[in-house]
């Protein structure tokens, strides 16, 4: 009688769990922006290209069913830091179903693991909890534009150990294309509480600076060391995953942008690659 | 649109509270440095005003040491053919006050501007141009910037000091600084020269603001900023106990201690470095690529006990009449062999502090040592002296 309590109550704490179902769609094409043309492939929220990687929102407490379509050319897999593993394959055409259960708040990173997911940036932001916060989302990458052009056509004969970058972007945007993006170019008002969600998907740190103010590191993957540090120059390795927290005390236009000046270039012209704003209002 | 600004500038110079310290400075672009090599390129930079026409600009620019609460105003004079600016790295100025020509002003040829503001956090800063900023980085126009507490403490609540050792890394690439009218492509800037306040190799050792003298009592702050396209990583020696307190000009939540430290383009770090023992060494700053990691440049820094307190450790090295003293490292106690009565025996800690002070009579004494702390003491009995560590 006892044991069948215990069990009638395990199910129902098990389903008071929040299941939240969401798809993503992997495609593969290129970028032109000004000078600027890149092969990519991303994780598209609707059933074709989109050029930025699906941004996955949940509650704290929430379990994500993700379903992964992949209408690339090759296989992928789907990996989550710490969480899903890349022993995975989401084969041409298939459909498989993966599940995400975070154990915190916090901005997450989920991508594929293969090379040419790899390679080609198919990386996209989960943001945990935060929901009722001004959000904003920063994916952060590089590429050298004629080696992803070479990792497209599989003429790529792995990532080289001298990588000279040429392009530089925030959610597949180079600036100033990046000013027309609302994921990524902040507004908001004196006071408010503003979340970003920054990953970076690229394969070099970026030392992002912001002008006008501080920033608190409120959830950090990676170099856990920096949690709630208050800081303007803040450099995300690759892979890492953070959210920062800013309350602008100030109104005012700022440019926010990687402080490694070869990255605010758009294939070798001033200004471009990894610059956007906060557009703060009295 | 700069007539705006300045109207503003004008209108409201700022909540000048606390005092006001004027800063008077002007830019150039006719300069030309000798790098460790011997090679002589050119560099853009600040300098401070002057009636003589023939005052220089500097690599790095002239420091500017403020106290917190202090309302500050730049006359920036650009004495140069192009347009420069000042941003405030790391400051939180107002928009107008930014540096940035798409969303403050620039600063015409032979303009003269005005930028006010209050500096309210204790810290390490940085200030340079933003115009063309892939280009006037390289070039030279930077900067740092500290914010004292206004005595010897690091912040309100915070450590004191009583040395203060400012370091800022920067690099180039030769050629650009060259001919910087045909920079080449901005992606492509890969430095080969790697400096820290402008000076590399021999140039550091023979600087005597670079290299480190220390004196056994001293607690040393090290401002630690990055200008550089590289990052750098900072290693230290075993004898130094370094301690991060703030980054970017704030408190970390908790203060750590660092064998190494990364330090990315644009970061800040303040530290205190306490010596725990009498050692010569260097601290090593790698420059390493951000595109793919490898290791592109190395400065050193000399670190040594002041030669003015060399006696001691000549003293110490002395084999004629060594005292000895064991076990050394010591835990609990250590016995020493005293030869006549009365004998006076001190221990003392490296911040000069007399620990235990005795009268011994002759015969092998054993000295209680539980109350210290791990890290080296000096033990004198009369003339004599050796140096005692205690590893708990
Ligand atoms: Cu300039
Ligand atoms: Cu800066």
């Amino acid at each position: 009688m006892k044991n069948l309590f215990i069990a009638i109550l395990l199910c129902f704490s098990s389903i008071s769990f929040t299941q939240v179902f969401d798809t993503v769609y992997l495609y593969r094409d290129t970028i032109h922006q000004g000078n600027v043309i890149l092969n990519v492939v991303s994780f598209s929220p609707v059933d074709s290209f989109v050029t930025t990687n699906a941004v996955i929102n949940m509650d704290a407490g929430e379990t994500l069913n993700l379903t992964v379509i992949n209408r690339d050319t090759v296989d992928h897999s789907l990996v989550i830091d710490d969480y899903i593993e890349s022993n995975n394959s989401v084969a041409v055409n298939d459909t498989v179903d993966f599940v995400f259960q975070p154990s915190e708040n916090g901005t997450f990173r989920y991508y594929s693991g293969t090379d040419q997911g790899k390679y080609l940036g198919a990386s996209g932001i989960i943001l945990v909890g935060y929901q009722n916060y001004s959000r904003f989302y920063w994916n952060l990458y590089d590429h050298n534009d004629t080696l992803a052009s070479e990792f497209a056509n599989g003429t790529a004969t792995g990532f080289p150990t001298e990588y000279r970058p040429s392009v530089f972007l925030i959610n597949n945007y180079t600036f100033p294309h990046t000013l027309t993006d609302t994921l990524s170019y902040v507004t908001g008002n004196v006071g408010d509480t503003i979340v970003i969600a920054c990953i970076n998907s690229g394969y070099m740190p970026h030392s992002l600076h912001f002008h006008g103010y501080h920033v608190r590191i409120e959830s950090v993957r990676k170099r856990t060391h920096t949690l709630f540090w208050d800081k303007d120059t803040y450099p995300l390795i690759p892979g890492e995953a953070v959210l920062f927290r800013l309350i602008p005390d100030q109104e005012g236009m700022y440019p926010v942008h990687d402080h490694n000046l070869i990255t605010v270039t758009n294939t070798g012209a001033y200004p471009g690659g990894m610059i956007t704003r906060l557009n703060i209002q009295p | 649109m700069r007539r705006i600004c300045f109207i503003i500038l004008t209108i409201f110079p700022f909540l000048l509270i606390g005092q006001v310290e004027h800063v008077y400075l002007q830019s150039k672009m006719d300069a030309t440095i000798t790098l460790s090599d011997g090679h002589q390129t050119n560099f853009w930079g600040y300098g401070y005003q002057s009636t003589n026409p023939n005052a220089r600009v500097t690599l790095p620019a002239p420091k500017l040491v403020f106290e917190k609460g202090d309302s500050v105003v730049i006359h920036f004079y650009n004495n140069s053919p192009e347009d420069h600016t000042i941003h405030l790295h790391g400051l939180d100025v107002n928009q107008v006050n930014d540096g940035v020509p798409s969303t403050s002003f620039a600063v015409g040829s032979q303009d003269s501007v005005n930028y006010s503001f209050r500096v309210s956090h204790t810290g390490t800063y940085l200030y340079h141009c933003h115009v063309l900023t892939s280009l006037h980085l390289t070039m030279g126009m930077y900067g740092m910037i500290v914010v004292t507490n206004g005595d010897d403490h690091l912040y309100d609540g915070g450590p004191k000091y009583n040395r203060e050792f400012d370091y800022l890394t920067s690099d180039m690439k030769r050629a650009v600084n060259d001919n910087p009218l045909s920079p080449g492509d901005f992606f492509h800037i890969y430095a080969d020269y790697f400096m820290l306040n402008g000076k590399a190799d021999q140039q550091i050792f023979d600087d005597t603001t670079l290299s480190i003298d220390y004196r056994p009592a001293d607690t040393m702050v090290f401002r630690i900023g990055n200008i550089a396209y590289s990052c750098t990583k900072w290693i230290f020696p075993d004898e130094l106990d370094v301690t991060v307190y703030q980054s970017d000009g704030r408190e970390v939540p908790v203060s750590f201690q660092a064998d190494t430290l990364m330090v990315y383009p644009g970061e800040r770090f303040t530290a205190i470095a306490i010596p725990n023992g009498i050692f010569q060494d260097t601290i090593e700053v790698e420059y390493c690529n951000m595109s793919d990691g490898s290791t592109d440049g190395v400065n050193k820094i000399p670190i040594r006990l002041d030669p003015a307190h060399l006696s001691l450790e000549e003293t110490l090295s002395e084999e004629l009449n060594p005292l000895k003293i064991f076990p050394n490292p010591a835990e609990n106690y250590f016995k020493v062999e005293v030869q006549d009565d009365q004998s006076k025996l001190k221990v003392v800690d490296m911040q000069g502090r007399i620990i235990i002070q005795k009268s011994l009579d002759k015969g092998i004494q054993t000295i209680r040592t539980s109350d210290l702390e791990s890290g080296v003491y000096f033990v004198f009995l009369n003339s004599r002296q050796t140096q005692l560590v205690i590893s708990k």
